[in-house]
């Protein structure tokens, strides 16, 4: 696997480090803008070759070089510079292209820019404080960019949300588990194990589970 | 030659439609960017129903007035950028065509553009002050930190934008440095929204800060005197409860 780097910050950091795990004899490339930062690449990933580029010629290397590319990921500390090259690489036929962003708040340009893979570091934050501090009440556990899926949790707080959830599941077969509200524990079981007081996590397509929180919403069934 | 505007924007919602649509009746013009400093009011769906490009600056540090500049440089793809204040109420065409002129003309490659009336209080307190003594050369420009500038992109793309407000003079100093040729158009008179008081403390200690850091790198000034002296800049509080 070929990848391609764009940026040497410390998001680039964990996609280096990353992408050698997935395959240690892969070819990494990380291009950077300053003489600098590229001399402390070459020690940081001996294994990677780091590239100094200016930012007008990305383009020109992603172009240049497209049928030998297999993933790009642009993680600059620049959000427009990261637009831009996800742009490009797609517009090249790149088969994988990755922006991970600074801003959370700019993630519906990229997605509007039909960037399919757009890593928002922030977002477990968000899960993570909720999981703390409002005890799972519905939560985005992980979410499958892929396959636009992911495990959601519902805390059941009353036997109208318990019915709702035993029926979300039963209609559609999905896989789940239980978090326990008596010795907070997870334990697998069949929708009649589901207590008032547990947190159920399940795993849907995020179109199912958005219109169900709808429904939810709405108080219909 | 293409022109890309730039306007850094924050809650500007009441002034958007407006310096959109005139910069687009500006010659050359190809696009218009809005970077946006994280609003909270409509000022990205009104620039987004306008056809400008729209991006959020890629931190929220407020302010970020540097960080939104340098976002707009990096996606804009024309050869000639322009950025200018979002709120100036007389905004016309021919106030964005002054300011790119000189470079198509070839008589420059960076524009910085001033206007009738006296400098504001950080420009003569803090930056043409400490302008004479460290780059006396440019004590010349009436107004240092104005925030209506064009240049060539691939000038913009050689040098570091500070993040905050020292921006403006960071680029002027680092273009003169680097040996870009310089003219400062006046470009009338600048109706817009003036900075509350307590706004100018951080401004002043953001541009001291920059040119500071420039006069330590150029090795005109020690670094622990700048430190010091950055340190009791801090101290100055030209906006505080006493002027309210």
């Amino acid at each position: 696997m070929r990848s391609v780097v764009i940026g040497g910050g410390h998001l680039a950091y964990f996609v280096v480090t990353t992408l050698r795990e997935i395959d240690p004899k892969g070819r990494i490339i990380v291009i950077e803008f300053t003489f600098e930062k590229v001399e402390m690449l070459k020690k940081t990933f001996p294994y990677a070759e780091a590239v100094l580029s200016s930012i007008d010629k990305v383009e020109e290397y992603i172009t240049e070089n497209r049928s030998l590319i297999d993933v790009l990921v642009s993680a600059t500390d620049s959000d427009a510079l990261n637009l831009r090259y996800a742009k490009h690489s797609i517009k090249n036929e790149i088969p994988i292209v990755v922006a991970i962003l600074n801003n959370p708040l700019n993630e519906p340009i990229f997605v509007k820019e039909n960037i399919r893979y757009v890593i928002n570091p922030y977002k477990t934050i968000i899960s993570k404080v909720k999981e703390i501090v409002d005890k799972f009440r519905v939560n985005i556990i992980y979410e499958f960019s892929r396959i636009n899926a992911g495990i959601y949790a519902f805390k059941i707080e009353n036997a109208e949300i318990l019915r709702k959830v035993r029926g979300l599941i039963l209609k559609n077969d999905l896989p789940f588990f239980i978090v326990s509200s008596a010795d907070n524990r997870i334990r697998a079981g069949s929708v009649g194990d589901i207590q008032i007081g547990d947190v159920v996590c399940i795993s849907c397509l995020d179109k199912d589970i958005r219109s169900f929180l709808e429904r939810i919403r709405e108080g219909g069934s | 030659m293409d022109v890309s505007v730039v306007f850094p924007s924050k809650n500007r919602e009441r002034y958007v439609r407006k310096a959109i649509c005139t910069a687009f009746k500006a010659r050359h013009v190809r696009e218009v960017i809005i970077v946006d400093g994280g609003s909270t009011d409509n000022t990205v769906e009104v620039a987004l129903k306008e056809n400008a490009k729209v991006i959020i600056q890629s931190n929220l540090v407020y302010p970020g007035k540097g960080v939104a500049m340098r976002d707009g440089a990096y996606l804009s793809s024309g050869d000639i950028i322009v950025f200018a204040d979002i709120d100036i109420a007389n905004l016309t065409p021919q106030f964005i065509e002054k300011l790119y002129m000189p470079i198509m003309m070839g008589e420059a490659e960076f524009v910085k553009g001033c206007f009738g009336r006296a400098a504001g209080r950080v420009t003569e307190l803090v930056a043409k002050p400490l302008l004479r003594m460290f780059y006396p050369e440019l004590a010349r420009f009436k107004q240092p930190l104005s925030g209506e500038i064009a240049g060539l992109k691939k000038v913009f793309y050689q040098v570091e934008f500070e993040n905050g407000w020292g921006v403006d003079i960071g680029l002027l100093i680092d273009l003169y440095k680097m040996g870009v040729r310089i003219v400062e158009v006046d470009l009338g008179f600048k109706e817009h929204e003036m900075k509350p008081l307590h706004a100018l403390t951080d401004m002043a200690y953001q541009v001291a800060e920059a040119i500071l850091k420039r006069a330590v790198r150029d090795r005109k000034i020690d670094e622990a005197w700048a430190k010091r002296y950055i340190s009791a800049i801090s101290e100055i509080d030209l906006g505080g409860a006493g002027y309210a």
